[in-house]
């Protein structure tokens, strides 16, 4: 008696289980497409309240477009490199996709990207010239063109008014030197409960990124980064170690900065819960530092050394050089590069858009936000990253120079001329690469 | 083959044995069998994921071999098999010794213990960098207060900013997210020790350590066996630990695996080749420690 | 006299029993406790150094910010569903595979136990892209499958596993079986796989815990947000610059409190006691 009820139960569980399957099977196969339609598939990656702000946009995309059915694949940036490569080591990527200047060069050298100048050359709807030169640069490589500029992005001074209020100290202006940041760093820097440990920082000088760190107080000094043919790595020439030390000492001789463990930790957050007087980040934090509480904050552009210089990063949407359906997917990047999108774009507040008009309006400009018109006015002189095949390898090269000394176990000088060396090893690669039939 | 295959028990086991293992059999051949002969193979080539793969012979070999952050990667990985295994082995036995008993709400404390391998890795990393801060950490002053009791001032130890101290800091916390999920394991095997052998011994006149010795660990030696070569495979592959704490292998590639420095070829640098090159040779490396363990089990295990 | 004596030594051992269990508690469970207290706090107390305990302010929205943000019921219902799959299909290959190769005497079964530990000394990185092309030349894309039906095939965890655990139980069970006339499947069936409870329960939980908190599978071949199960779901939250740590620490804990329902409720099989090896006389 048991065992047969046993065995009616493990029989309807079988059954269930193979319904189960059957069902999830009929969900995967019920997105159709319209009869005629074209369908194309974009990715992007974002955080989930952009989600329903792009399906809307492509919705509206779509009524233009009636022709062309858009399927937004909407990814984790946790994953989406990898999830990349592999798509396309399977020849299986989205038509369109979100790209960045760290990896353009890799993808288009390798033949995954569609170049878009001759796109952009028949196609008159189009002008360049709209856009803020920098975001078409990180995109450019000698006559091609990789991705249609979307938005762009720059670093500034990010500074705690309440705690320069408190240790009377006169704000940043907008001409102020390394000499007038240093000596408000350090008045800035307190202990105040007298324990012995520092419980206000006047800045934080992270090493990781060329973009946000360390790269442009290079430039200000007049120094270089790298060659401009890409072929040799200044890093080890005086005027990039001059300025490498000036960066340096914040840590190791004025000890205004934190420590090494909780830098990379908290880096960020340190400001946002008021313990950082000033910090160098990047445009796109105006979002979450508005949920900062206590305190009153400001931007104020880099300090100038021999000459202002400020860096631009920007984000492009690229087609793949093996989609099917080439054209429509060119009107979708158009749509993505144009003044409706760039306008919700804007008002999302995570980047400046690369469409000057829209930049430059109110939509992006705000009057909440104290000094955000400064990261317009920087990109009046910002420069590119040095992009460039596997800058990846070439940031974690230097990164790893800059931690020793950090740590305290390395100089400056031999740190910079160690990783000139190191960067020297991997230009070289990819000069022979260059030269390789493919 | 012996002359048993060709009873009618032979004839009976091998129908059911080939029966019994045709799904995972199948599975392997679906499933394993091309990506990982592929992966293999890809030792041997140069690949970028993105165009096709170029054969270059032993030219990746040759580069390993005079690839410094290579060693460096084996020697830490080393580091932390020797850190991690033999104390996470014995700690989740004397765990599982622990609540092994019928005491009320011992089901909440098994619980309790199990919730660091569940436990999201964000918060755990947060909380463990907090742990280990120089200045405000936890057991920095857990460390200073019982040096203030003895009568000694101790300087605050770097830790995670130490070259030093990053791996073994890194180990303690590998150790601690992983003992509930051996210790569970353990205590299925401790569940499964027949009473009357218990019983036997006592009446023998062994005492409650004898009892253990010549009692449960023979009974669970298969288990133990399982525990010890799946914690050696693990911990020669530990990536996420160091992912989350210590992202590329900070401070100074202290704590850089193995594994990690096959991730950033395989997927940073697009040097997928030898990538597979470094999995390989960590292949026939663990294959070989494995094998060890196998060879010895004879020796050990009740089966 | 005797027993008043007896009966205080009873209690002392209890209480030190408990005041250890007790403090290994503390030690294993501080990182919880701080996840589950971060997701009532707002975000800039979630950032403060030293990190505190106990929120200022009790911040529900967190959570309901969180359903609002992404479809968490749907992404609940996928990893049930793909969850219960996994863990089915783990439980019927392997305990199959794990019986034959521990106690049937075949061809091919060295081998078959070899290949079940040589998967385990791949590290998937290397694997990833080769198993990825393959899945999409079968044309599932953007599917469930990759992630479920796998399970159906054994996996080598699993196998080694089980074996291990059927080894442990005594060989003349099986030949006492197999006398009173039972197939090889009808002993798996009906005397070892009630014996192994608690190891089928721990393999059970384990591989419901590896499918539900599984991250990497799901992000590669899922495309569609919906289509997304509970924990990758929630890896949007995480930003490419900043990300919402109370939010993530609400979606953290609503997808743990599954998990740890589940493992609490298998306890049941282990309370049950030490087995018995079932021989009579």
């Amino acid at each position: 008696m048991r065992e047969a009820s046993r065995t009616t139960l493990s029989v309807y569980t079988l059954a269930g289980l193979i319904f189960l399957a059957f069902l999830s099977g009929c969900t995967e196969q019920s997105r159709e497409s319209r009869t005629g339609a074209t369908t194309i598939r974009y990715s992007r990656w974002g955080l989930p309240e952009e989600i329903q702000a792009e399906r809307e946009l492509i919705a509206e995309f779509e009524k233009t477009h009636p022709d062309i059915k858009v399927v937004v694949e909407f990814a984790s940036w946790a994953e989406y490199w990898n999830k990349l490569q592999a798509q396309m080591a399977a020849g299986t990527a989205p038509d369109v996709f979100l790209l960045n200047g760290g990896y353009s060069n890799d993808y288009a050298a390798r033949g995954q990207l569609e170049n878009l100048q001759p796109w952009v050359d028949a196609d008159t709807s189009l002008t360049l010239d709209a856009y803020y030169p920098q975001t078409v640069a990180i995109f450019r490589d000698k006559n091609s063109l990789w991705a249609l500029p979307r938005d762009c992005n720059t670093v500034a001074i990010y500074y705690n008014k309440t705690i320069f209020e408190k240790r009377k100290v006169p704000f940043p202006t907008p001409d102020w030197t390394w000499q007038d940041f240093l000596e408000k760093a350090k008045a800035c820097t307190v202990d105040e409960n007298g324990d012995g440990r520092t419980d206000i920082f006047g800045f934080n000088a992270g090493y990781d990124s060329m973009e946000v760190h360390w790269g442009y107080w290079i430039w200000q000094n007049n120094g270089e980064i790298l060659s401009r043919d890409r072929t040799r790595c200044l890093l080890a020439e005086p005027p990039a170690v001059e300025a490498l030390r000036f960066y340096s000492d914040l840590v190791v001789k004025h000890k205004v900065s934190p420590d090494v463990a909780q830098s990379s930790t908290f880096g960020s957050n340190m400001f946002l819960t008021g313990r950082l007087a000033m910090s160098a980040e990047g445009s796109w934090m105006i979002r979450t530092f508005r949920e900062a509480q206590g305190f009153k904050w400001a931007i104020a552009p880099l300090p100038k050394g021999k000459r202002k210089a400020a860096p631009v990063n920007g984000l492009g949407n690229a087609m793949y050089s093996k989609s099917k359906n080439k054209k429509a997917a060119w009107q979708l990047l158009k749509f993505l590069a144009s003044k409706p999108y760039q306008e919700k774009l804007a008002k999302s507040g995570t980047s400046i858009p690369a469409l000057r008009e829209v930049a430059e309006s109110p939509l992006y400009l705000d009057d909440t936000v104290e000094g955000k018109r400064y990261f317009l006015d920087q990109l009046a002189y910002a420069q590119p990253l040095d992009f460039t095949r596997n800058f990846n390898k070439i940031e974690e090269a230097v990164r790893l120079e800059l931690e020793a000394v950090w740590l305290g176990r390395k100089d400056i000088e031999s740190a910079a001329r160690d990783a000139a060396q190191a960067v020297d090893k991997i230009l070289a690669e990819n000069q022979k690469s260059n030269e390789k039939p493919q | 083959m012996s002359v048993r295959s060709y009873s009618p028990l032979g004839r009976l086991e091998r129908k059911w044995g080939w029966l019994l293992c045709a799904p995972f059999a199948l599975g392997l051949v679906l499933f394993s069998l091309g990506p990982i002969t592929t992966a293999l193979g890809l030792a041997f080539y140069q690949w970028d994921n993105l165009t096709p793969p170029r054969f270059v012979g032993l030219a990746n070999w040759h580069q390993l071999f005079h690839d410094e952050l290579f060693w460096k990667a084996l020697r830490n990985t080393l580091f932390y098999v020797v850190g991690s295994v033999p104390t996470g082995v014995i700690l989740a036995l004397g765990l599982a010794l622990i609540v092994n008993a019928r005491l009320p709400g011992i089901g909440l404390f098994r619980t309790v213990y199990f919730t660091p391998v569940v436990t999201s890795t964000v918060a755990v990393a947060l909380v463990w960098t907090w742990v280990y801060d120089s200045n405000y950490g936890l057991l920095n002053y857990v460390i200073e207060q019982i040096g203030k009791l003895v009568g000694l001032k101790i300087k605050p130890i770097a830790w995670l900013n130490d070259p030093r101290t990053a791996m073994p800091a890194i180990i303690a916390m590998s150790v601690w997210k992983g003992l509930g999920y051996n210790m569970i394991i353990f205590l299925a095997a401790l569940q499964n020790v027949p009473r009357e052998l218990y019983e036997a011994a006592a009446i023998d006149g062994a005492n409650r350590f004898r009892q253990f010795w010549h009692v449960t660990l023979p009974s669970i030696s298969p288990v133990m066996f399982f525990v010890v070569v799946t914690s050696l495979i693990g911990a020669f592959q530990v990536f996420d630990q160091v992912y989350i704490m210590a992202r590329d292998g900070r401070p100074a590639n202290s704590t850089l695996t193995l594994v990690y420095y096959l991730y950033n070829h395989a997927f940073r640098y697009l040097n997928m080749g030898y990538a597979c090159t470094i999995g390989m040779a960590l292949f026939v490396l663990i294959g070989a420690v494995t094998g060890i363990q196998l060879v010895l089990q004879k020796k050990w295990v009740h089966a | 006299m005797k027993t008043s004596m007896t009966w205080n030594k009873k209690w002392t051992a209890a209480i030190v029993r408990y005041a250890v269990l007790l403090i290994i508690a503390l030690l294993m469970v501080f990182p919880f406790l701080w996840m589950v207290t971060t997701s009532f706090k707002s975000m800039e107390e979630a950032f403060r150094y030293p990190p505190s305990l106990i929120p200022d302010k009790i911040h529900w929205e967190n959570y309901r910010k969180l359903l609002a943000a992404l479809p968490i019921t749907r992404f609940f219902l996928n990893s049930v569903k793909i969850t219960t799959l996994n863990v089915v299909g783990v439980l019927l290959s392997c305990s199959m595979a794990a019986f034959a190769l521990a106690r049937l005497n075949f061809p091919g079964r060295t081998l078959l136990f070899a290949a079940a530990l040589i998967t385990l000394m791949v590290p998937w990185q290397t694997t990833l892209i080769p198993v990825f092309i393959m899945f999409q030349k079968i044309g599932w894309k953007d599917s469930h499958y990759p992630l479920w039906v796998p399970a159906f095939f054994g996996g080598g965890f699993a196998v080694f596993f089980l074996r291990q655990f059927f080894l442990g139980i005594p060989r003349d069970l099986y030949e006492a079986a197999l006398v009173d006339g039972l197939s090889p499947a009808g002993i798996l069936f009906r005397i070892y796989l009630p014996l192994a409870k608690p190891a089928l329960t721990t393999l059970g939980v384990f591989t419901f815990i590896a499918s539900w908190n599984d991250l990497l599978t799901p992000l590669i071949y899922i495309d569609t947000l919906e289509k997304m199960p509970l924990t990758a779901g929630l890896s949007f939250l995480q930003g490419q610059y900043s990300s919402d740590w109370p939010m993530m620490m609400a979606g953290a804990v609503v997808s743990i409190v599954p998990v740890l329902l589940i493992f609490f409720a298998s306890q049941r099989v282990f309370v049950e006691g030490i087995a018995t090896s079932g021989i009579k006389g």
